[in-house]
């Protein structure tokens, strides 16, 4: 997402800004999901979930990151497995390899993430 | 066949078989098309390398007979084929140089990571449909309607800006209903 910020709206003209900005809350969140607990701390509840009882697509990762950062994989991966897919795939993106861009970028690669997120939200709830 | 090209520090693209054989490509250019892992030199492609391989030699002519009138009106028609074809690929060949050299704009953001982030952290349904806005932009893009690409890129823009306040809003409220629950 570095690489490639050309839009014309007003989030590709601070992306770096706004990137910066999104990995410095996303980070003091982590370390905030390290210290506590969120099934007994104050954390923000989904919304789909409160309204509908399903899980959405990332019920469970502020429990997930926190049973990671206490070594507890297994727990993690019951709580939210796809954070397990999700981590990795946007690393990936950030970094962008030039080789691998075209394919990264493909209309194909991004309808299959689409999918892949809605597939695991079906499936979760059945 | 969609083929890219890396040339003169630009990737460029997505050509035809037929475009490729107009531009500078070498066997040492690198290309990419679906079905290749990476970019390879165009001359080690099944596709391309072909084109670079050394002309097979001239088939020695037959033996030279005294023409007929007939055989020379078929040999005046073939040479004149032959420069109507020449004439024709000069002008392909200007018209492939202007597209080379037309710069080509950068691809548009897609901003997935934001989207992903977005539709699985925030459960925003408005960040899942700006991961399929981002895939019409890439398409565009592909296709060569680099404005229409940009435009779709600003649509995708403007539903993360709507997930990132939805998120905002929705966030404390549901603490204010919840923060013990089991269910976060």
């Amino acid at each position: 997402m570095c690489s490639s910020d050309t839009g014309s709206g007003p989030l590709s003209r601070h992306p770096h800004t706004l990137a910066g900005l999104a990995a410095i809350c996303g980070l003091a969140f982590v370390i905030y999901l390290a210290l506590c607990d969120p099934v007994t701390s104050p954390a923000p509840r989904c919304w789909f979930n409160a309204m509908t009882g399903l899980q959405c697509p990332g019920c469970g990762s502020q429990r997930a990151i926190h049973a990671m950062l206490h070594g507890q994989i297994a727990d993690a991966w019951h709580y939210n497995a796809a954070l397990f897919f999700a981590v990795p795939l946007c690393i990936l993106y950030a970094i962008s390899p030039r080789r691998l861009r075209p394919m990264l970028y493909s209309p194909a690669a991004l309808l299959a993430i689409a999918a892949a997120i809605a597939a695991w939200f079906i499936g979760r709830n059945l | 066949m969609k083929i890219w090209i890396y040339l003169n520090g630009l990737q460029q693209g997505p050509y035809s078989l037929e475009q490729v054989k107009l531009l500078p490509v070498d066997a040492d250019t690198p290309v990419w098309y679906d079905g290749l892992p990476q970019w390879t030199p165009a001359g080690q492609t099944p596709l391309l390398g072909p084109l670079f391989a050394p002309a097979a030699p001239e088939p020695d002519g037959p033996a030279c007979a005294p023409e007929t009138p007939a055989e020379q009106a078929a040999r005046a028609a073939r040479t004149a084929t032959q420069a109507a074809y020449a004439a024709q690929a000069a002008a392909q060949a200007a018209q492939a140089a202007q597209m080379a050299t037309t710069p080509i704009p950068p691809r548009p953001s897609t901003y997935i990571v934001w989207s992903i982030i977005l539709t699985i952290l925030c459960c925003s349904p408005f960040a899942l449909a700006g991961i399929i806005t981002g895939a019409i932009s890439s398409s565009r893009y592909n296709s060569g309607d680099y404005a229409g690409a940009k435009s779709m890129s600003t649509v995708t823009e403007w539903l993360l800006i709507i997930s990132v306040v939805w998120a905002v809003i929705a966030a404390p409220v549901t603490m204010l209903n919840g923060c013990a629950s089991v269910l976060v």
